[in-house]
């Protein structure tokens, strides 16, 4: 008889102390997913109506070699957004001349600065001074999961540059008009 | 003796009503809306800040009667993830006070209508009293970047109910 009611007791006071106990009743979860999708996005940023005027003038000595003087001194800022899978590889910005020609014994010359601005990521990297024709030549590359914030200022500044490469081939023919053009590719 | 072993039979049939306790239910889904997730212009990140369209609703719930009085409870969440990121912080709030099922002894919630981190650790939600179903749930997602890469990203959110 004893052993029995030292049951019921133990029995009712367990009963009393798991009440008093803080006890995990269930658990139930909820599967939540987004994706991010790959993004490549990019646009050339500049003041003014984006055009880059060079001048050939004659040599200011006879004997010397002409001159070529930047008419117009405008910024112009690459900016772009790149998102990548986790196995893809780095993207690159290449240039080339699209539209027109350069005139013969010259040649077009970018250097794409390092990058600067408020973006974050894998930003590129200069290419360094890369001359420019009709087929594209990679100005900034190693451009990974990044943005580098949007307008002047952000990004990888262009300056441009044209050399004479050939004297003998150097006319006077009139003006000319050619056309670059960017683009942001897979490598 | 019957008397004995009467009482021995509903102490069991006391510990096997307690050991039921309240249960969870989560009905619903959480989507996160595309068009949230797109660059508005080349060198901008995408919007730091997407809140989902959630339809998720949770329940307290029980079998046993008794437990509908008085029984005060808390929620903790936590999220395991499947494939996440440290940067991005997932958030949930309450959106509401559900449907009270016995408005005269209980049904009351308390805290958690502010969003609130979920972390990989269970940490506290909000509390209750009694059974209360179709407490609405929103979540929201922060600090996601272009600098994360594409990727998809998963995680499950792990609501717990214990007794207060």
């Amino acid at each position: 008889m004893k052993t029995i009611t030292t049951i019921i007791v133990a029995l009712l006071l367990g009963l009393v102390l798991c009440r008093n106990a803080s006890a995990q009743f269930d658990e139930k979860n909820v599967h939540i997913g987004f994706s991010l999708p790959e993004v490549a996005l990019m646009d050339v940023e500049y003041i003014g109506n984006g055009t880059i005027e060079f001048e050939l003038l004659p040599a200011a000595e006879s004997g010397g070699s002409p001159v070529i003087r930047q008419l117009t001194s405008q910024e112009f800022w690459i900016n772009y957004s790149s998102a990548l899978g986790k196995f893809s590889p780095d993207r690159s910005i290449v240039a080339q001349i699209a539209g027109g020609t350069v005139p013969e014994g010259l040649e077009l010359y970018i250097l794409a600065a390092d990058y600067s601005g408020n973006g974050e990521g894998k930003t590129g990297a200069s290419a360094g001074k890369v001359l420019v024709g009709s087929d594209p030549r990679p100005i900034i590359t190693g451009i990974g999961s990044a943005y580098t914030g949007n307008g002047i200022g952000n990004g990888h500044q262009l300056n441009f540059e044209i050399d004479i490469s050939q004297m003998e081939k150097v006319s006077a023919s009139g003006s000319h008009d050619f056309t670059i053009l960017y683009t942001l590719t897979d490598n | 003796m019957k008397r004995f072993s009467f009482l021995i039979v509903l102490c069991f049939f006391a510990f096997g009503i307690y050991a039921q306790g309240l249960q969870l239910a989560l009905t619903g889904m959480v989507t996160f809306n595309e068009v949230q997730i797109k660059v508005s212009d080349p060198g901008e990140d995408i919007e730091a800040v997407i809140t989902a369209n959630s339809g998720v609703q949770l329940s307290v719930e029980s079998q046993n009667y008794w437990e509908q009085n008085n029984e005060k409870w808390r929620i903790y969440v936590h999220k395991t993830n499947v494939e996440w990121a440290d940067e991005i912080r997932l958030e949930v709030r309450r959106q509401g006070d559900g449907d009270k099922l016995n408005k005269k002894s209980g049904g009351n919630v308390h805290d958690g209508s502010t969003f609130a981190e979920i972390k990989d650790n269970p940490t506290y939600f909000f509390r209750g009293m009694g059974l209360i179903s179709n407490i609405p749930l929103d979540f929201r997602i922060n600090d996601i970047s272009l600098s994360l890469g594409a990727n998809n990203f998963e995680t499950d959110v792990v609501f717990t109910i214990y007794d207060d």
